[in-house]
C-alpha cells in the first residue's frame, strides 16, 4: 500500500468502496485518498473501475459497502447535487456539455450553484438580481480568458470540434470554484497540441490556484509527468500506489499493461 | 447564435445581458407596445380576437416554461386553467372579494397545486409523465362536473376594478394588457437567470445538471408550479372576460391546443408561446368563418367539414415540424437576420 496520508490534509477519503453490478464487481474493497494540493492519477486498462469510482465520488453510484468523505464530512449517502455544492466538480470522459446552448451559456452553467436570486427577483431583474448576473459575468469571462475560448463565446457548442469541448466542460467545471476536480480522461481524442494546452491549463490549476484533483488518463506521458502520485487500478482493485517514478517499474502494472499497452 | 449588425459593440456587461440589448430592438419593442395601446382603436369589433389572444398567450407562456424551457410534457395544461377560473368565481361570489384578490389568489393556488402535479415527474418521464398529467386533466374535469354541474354552468361577475365594473371589450382588453405584458416580461425575464438556465440544464441532460449543484426535484416542481400558476392567472381572467365557465371550456383538446401554441410559436422562446397563441387563435376563428361558406359552396363538402379544423391543425403542425422546428419565432429571427444584413446577404 501507499504512504500513509495524515488525515489532516486529507481532502476526498474513500474507505473500503465496494460497488457490484449484476455478476460483476466494479469496485473490490478499493480505498484512496486524495490530500490539498494534490493531484492524483488513476490508471489502469478499459474497464478497470476507475470511472465508476469517480462516479460513487460524485454521486452517480452508491456503493454496496464503504464510505466517502469529503473533507471530514461521509457524504455516502447525499444526493449528487449536493454533493456539487460541497465543492466537488468533474468533467465526463464522453463530454455532458449542453450543445444547443452557446459555450458563455455552458459555462455560466457552472456558476448555478453560486446564483441566489429568487424567482420574483429573476422575474422582475431588478437591482441585485441584474448585478448578480453581471458578477458571474464577469467569473465567466475570465475562465474563458483562462482557457483561451475568447473566439468560441457564442458559438453553439454542437459547432465546436471535440478538442474544444473537452476545455469548455473544463470550463464550465471550473466555473463552479471547485474544491475538488475529477478529469475523466480530459485529452482523450484531442491532437498533440490540444493535449499540451490541457496539460499547461491542468498544471495551472495545481500550481497557482491549488485546486486537488483526481486525473483519469490513458496516456502513460501524460500521467507521469502530471501526476504526484498514482493509483493503478486493475478488475476494480488496487493494484498499485505511488510516486510515477515507482509505479513505471513496479511488476504488478506491467503485468496488468500487458496486452494492452506498455507502459512507457 | 447571435448575429448583430455590425458596428454595434457593448461597452459593458450590464448592456449586453440587457433584455433588448441593441436600440434596434428597444424601438421596436416600443412600437409594438405603442400598437397594442391602440389597438381598439384599430380593431373595433374585432378586439374580442385580441383579448381571446392575450389570455391564452398567458397560458401558454406557463406551458412554455414548462415543455419549451424544462422540457416536461404536460396534457393537463388547460386542467390548472380550470382550477384558476374556479378559484377566481369562487373568491368572487362567495367570498365577495374583489377581482383582483381573485386573480391572485387563482395563481397561487395553481403554483401550490402544480407543485404538487409536479411531484412525479422526478420519477416518471416522457411518455409515462403525458400519461399521468393527462389523467390529472381528467380528475379535474370529472371533479368539475360532479361538483358545479358540468357544461356552461357556472356564471361569474364582471371584474371589477376598485369598484369600477369591467364591461366592455375594451374595457377588458386595457385590464388584460398590463396583466399579458408583465406576464410576458417576467417569463423573459427568468428564463436568462439562474431559473432558465437551471430549467434548460435540467431539460437537455439531468445527471450534467446535477453535477453542477441542480436539485432536479426542486427545479421540476418549480417548472410545474410556475407553469400551472401561469394557466391559473389565464383562467381567472377567462371567467372573468367570459363571464360562464364550464367543464367544456377546460378539456384535454383546449391542453392540445395549447401544446399547438407552443410547438407551433417556438418551443424555447419568450416569443413563441404569444405568436402561437396569436396563429392558433386566428385559425380557429378563420376556420369558423370559412368553413360554414364552403359548405353551401360544396354541399357534398359537408361531411368533411366537421373535421377541418383538426386536418388544418395536424398538416399545419407536421408541415412546420418539418420545414422549421423552430417554430414562428425562430422564422421571425431569421426574416431579421436577413433585414439586418440586407443589402448585402452574407
Ligand atoms: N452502469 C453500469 N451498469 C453495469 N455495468 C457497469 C456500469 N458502469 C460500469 N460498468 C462496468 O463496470 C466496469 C468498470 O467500468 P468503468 O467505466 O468504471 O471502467 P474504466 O476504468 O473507466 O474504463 P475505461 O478506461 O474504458 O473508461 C466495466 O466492466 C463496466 O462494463
Ligand atoms: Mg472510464
Amino acid at each position: 500500500m501507499g504512504p500513509a496520508t495524515p488525515l489532516a490534509d486529507t481532502v476526498l477519503r474513500i474507505e473500503r468502496v465496494t460497488l457490484r453490478f449484476v455478476g460483476l464487481t466494479a469496485i473490490d474493497d478499493l480505498s484512496l485518498a486524495v490530500r490539498a494540493g494534490e493531484l492524483l492519477g488513476i490508471i489502469g486498462p478499459n474497464g478497470a473501475g476507475k470511472t465508476s469510482v469517480l462516479n460513487c465520488i460524485s454521486g452517480f453510484y452508491h456503493p454496496q459497502a464503504g464510505r466517502i468523505l469529503f473533507r471530514d464530512q461521509d457524504i455516502t449517502h447525499r444526493p449528487a447535487h449536493a454533493r456539487a455544492r460541497l465543492g466537488i466538480a468533474r468533467t465526463f470522459q464522453n463530454i455532458a456539455l449542453y450543445p444547443g446552448m452557446t459555450v458563455l451559456a455552458n459555462i455560466t452553467s457552472g456558476r448555478l450553484l453560486h446564483m441566489r436570486a429568487g424567482v420574483l427577483a429573476g422575474g422582475v431583474y431588478w437591482g441585485p438580481a441584474q448585478r448578480e448576473l453581471v458578477r458571474h459575468r464577469e467569473r465567466v469571462e475570465e475562465i474563458i480568458d483562462f482557457l483561451e475560448l475568447e473566439g468560441h463565446r457564442d458559438h453553439r457548442v454542437a459547432e465546436l470540434a471535440y478538442g474544444v469541448q473537452k476545455k469548455v466542460e473544463l470550463g464550465r467545471a471550473l466555473a463552479m470554484e471547485p474544491r475538488l476536480l475529477l478529469l475523466d480522461e480530459p485529452m482523450a481524442g484531442m491532437t498533440a497540441d490540444e493535449k499540451a494546452d490541457m496539460a499547461r491549463y491542468i498544471l495551472e490549476l495545481r500550481e497557482v490556484r491549488g485546486i486537488p484533483m483526481i486525473l483519469i488518463e490513458h496516456d502513460m506521458g501524460v500521467v507521469m509527468d502530471l501526476c504526484d502520485r498514482l493509483v493503478v487500478m486493475d478488475y476494480g482493485r488496487k493494484i498499485a500506489e505511488g510516486l510515477p517514478e515507482a509505479i513505471q517499474h513496479d511488476p504488478r502494472v506491467i503485468q496488468a499493461y500487458l496486452g494492452e499497452e506498455t507502459v512507457a | 447564435m447571435s448575429v448583430r449588425p455590425a458596428g454595434d459593440f457593448k461597452t459593458s456587461y450590464a448592456q449586453d445581458m440587457a433584455l433588448l440589448d441593441t436600440a434596434l430592438y428597444r424601438i421596436g419593442f416600443a412600437l409594438l407596445l405603442g400598437a397594442l395601446l391602440a389597438a381598439p382603436l384599430v380593431l373595433g369589433r374585432y378586439l374580442f380576437l385580441l383579448n381571446t389572444i392575450g389570455i391564452f398567450a398567458l397560458g401558454a407562456v406557463g406551458l412554455s416554461l414548462l415543455t419549451g424551457f424544462a422540457g416536461q410534457i404536460s396534457l393537463g395544461h388547460s386542467a390548472f386553467m380550470a382550477i384558476g377560473a374556479y378559484a377566481s368565481w369562487y373568491v368572487t361570489t362567495r367570498l365577495g372579494l374583489p377581482f383582483l384578490a381573485a386573480l391572485a389568489f387563482a395563481g397561487a393556488a395553481t403554483f401550490a397545486i402544480g407543485a404538487l402535479v409536479g411531484l412525479p415527474s422526478l420519477r416518471i418521464k416522457g411518455l409515462y409523465l403525458a400519461i399521468a398529467t393527462m389523467a390529472f386533466q381528467f380528475i379535474t374535469e370529472y371533479v368539475i362536473i360532479h361538483t358545479a354541474g358540468g357544461m356552461g354552468g357556472t356564471v361569474v361577475p364582471a371584474a371589477s376594478l376598485f369598484g369600477f365594473q369591467i364591461r366592455t371589450e375594451t374595457q377588458f382588453y386595457y385590464l388584460l394588457l398590463p396583466i399579458w405584458v408583465a406576464g410576458g416580461v417576467f417569463a423573459a425575464n427568468l428564463v436568462r437567470g439562474r431559473v432558465g438556465l437551471a430549467l434548460m440544464a435540467v431539460r437537455d441532460r439531468d445527471y450534467a445538471a446535477q453535477v453542477l449543484g441542480v436539485n432536479l426535484l426542486q427545479y421540476k416542481t418549480l417548472a410545474f408550479a410556475l407553469g400551472a400558476s401561469y394557466a391559473g392567472v389565464a383562467g381567472s381572467l377567462f371567467a372573468h372576460y367570459n363571464r360562464v365557465i364550464g367543464a367544456e371550456h377546460f378539456t384535454i383538446l383546449q391542453s392540445i391546443d395549447f401544446i399547438a401554441m407552443i410547438v407551433i410559436g417556438g418551443l424555447a422562446s419568450v416569443w413563441g408561446p404569444h405568436l402561437g397563441a396569436g396563429f392558433v387563435i386566428l385559425l380557429n376563428q378563420g376556420l369558423r368563418y370559412v368553413t360554414p361558406s364552403l359548405v353551401t359552396l360544396l354541399p357534398t363538402f359537408a361531411r368533411a367539414a366537421t373535421p377541418l379544423r383538426e386536418i388544418v391543425f395536424g398538416a399545419l403542425l407536421i408541415g412546420l415540424l418539418i420545414w422549421e422546428p423552430g417554430g414562428l419565432a425562430m422564422l421571425f429571427r431569421k426574416l431579421k437576420r436577413y433585414l439586418d444584413l440586407w443589402p448585402f446577404p452574407h
